[in-house]
């Protein structure tokens, strides 16, 4: 919907006027503040949707278990966030572990070999 | 409730008593659910959404600065959960209708054995008025949730332009069109109230 510049300032001076400031109005934003509460006061009374006392009570036993329950909630996910940060830790514990064992098993395996050239060597002197 | 009372209610709130929070809800639980109610057409939506309102309340009572109306800060969390959740309907892979629209005859549903009634069926045709959720849902998203929000929120214009970034004027315009079109569908004709 494209207004023009003249319509925008009508309708900001009638929604203004509408929010209870205290502005000047002409006959066009007049029109404009009328027949909007026409269709307003038309309108309105479909909007409205009555609650049943049955469904009054079952919402009100809602909000009371929600917010009853909400320190166990908290408790609940500070546990779950506890676990998730633990078993993080854990993993890059292990990884850290599992590199600096197979250096180890790396430097060992490199010894090894040596140590076996090594005596190859002397038997070969033999 | 009077500013007086809310402003107490509201730092007893902050304080964490739970009993505060129940009389806050009760206070706008009327207004709050005919909002989700109008929103999305479905009870079980609607409670989904007040439950969840609940839970956002907890946790954002705290930003309240009292500056602005309380009443409009609520109803813009529940216009946001209103939001969140028409986009994950956008978001969710595009399904087949079983009722095609008004061509009822050649609709799939209807062709279908119905293994048991529809529960939101029946809930519908009793307190919602299914000419006028037909007629909300023909409305495009902003200008149905701010016809919503100026009804059940008691918004200002100036908020909801605040809300929903648009000049004043421009709210106020959309609001009245849709309003029109609320009329025509639901052939309210002009003069009644």
């Amino acid at each position: 919907m494209t207004m023009t510049t003249n319509q925008e300032r009508q309708y900001e001076t009638a929604a203004r006027y509408m929010d209870g400031e205290k502005v000047p109005l002409d006959t066009e934003e007049e029109a404009i503040v009328k027949d909007y509460s026409d269709d307003e006061k038309a309108v309105n009374p479909k909007l409205d949707a009555e609650m049943s006392s049955r469904e009054s009570r079952r919402i009100r036993k809602k909000v009371h278990v929600l917010v009853r329950n909400l320190p166990r909630r908290t408790l609940r996910a500070f546990i779950i966030g506890l676990i998730v940060a633990i078993a993080f830790l854990l993993i890059l514990w292990s990884l850290k572990y599992f590199k600096q064992g197979r250096r180890f098993n790396d430097d060992a395996g490199n010894q090894g070999i040596e140590h076996r050239t090594g005596k190859a060597n002397i038997d070969n002197v033999d | 409730m009077d500013q007086k009372k809310l402003s107490r209610i509201i730092a007893q709130a902050k304080a964490g008593d739970t009993a505060a929070y129940e009389s806050l809800m009760a206070a706008y639980q009327a207004r709050l659910f005919g909002y989700f109610l109008r929103a999305t057409g479905r009870q079980h939506d609607a409670e989904d959404l007040f439950g969840e309102l609940v839970l956002r309340l907890v946790r954002n009572i705290k930003d309240y600065d009292e500056q602005g109306r309380f009443e409009a800060w609520l109803f813009r969390m529940a216009a946001n959960l209103n939001r969140d959740r028409i986009r994950k309907l956008k978001a969710r892979p595009a399904t087949l209708s079983l009722s095609n629209g008004r061509d009822e005859e050649k609709s799939i549903g209807r062709n279908l054995p119905a293994a048991q009634p529809d529960v939101d069926a029946g809930l519908l045709s009793e307190e919602l008025s299914l000419e006028l959720h037909e007629a909300l849902a023909r409305l495009d998203d902003v200008t149905r949730d701010m016809i919503l929000l100026r009804h059940f929120g008691e918004m200002s214009f100036k908020e909801i332009s605040k809300e929903f970034h648009c000049p004043l004027g421009t709210a106020l315009a959309r609001i009245h069109r849709g309003l029109k079109m609320l009329r025509k569908f639901m052939n309210i004709p002009e003069g009644t109230r």
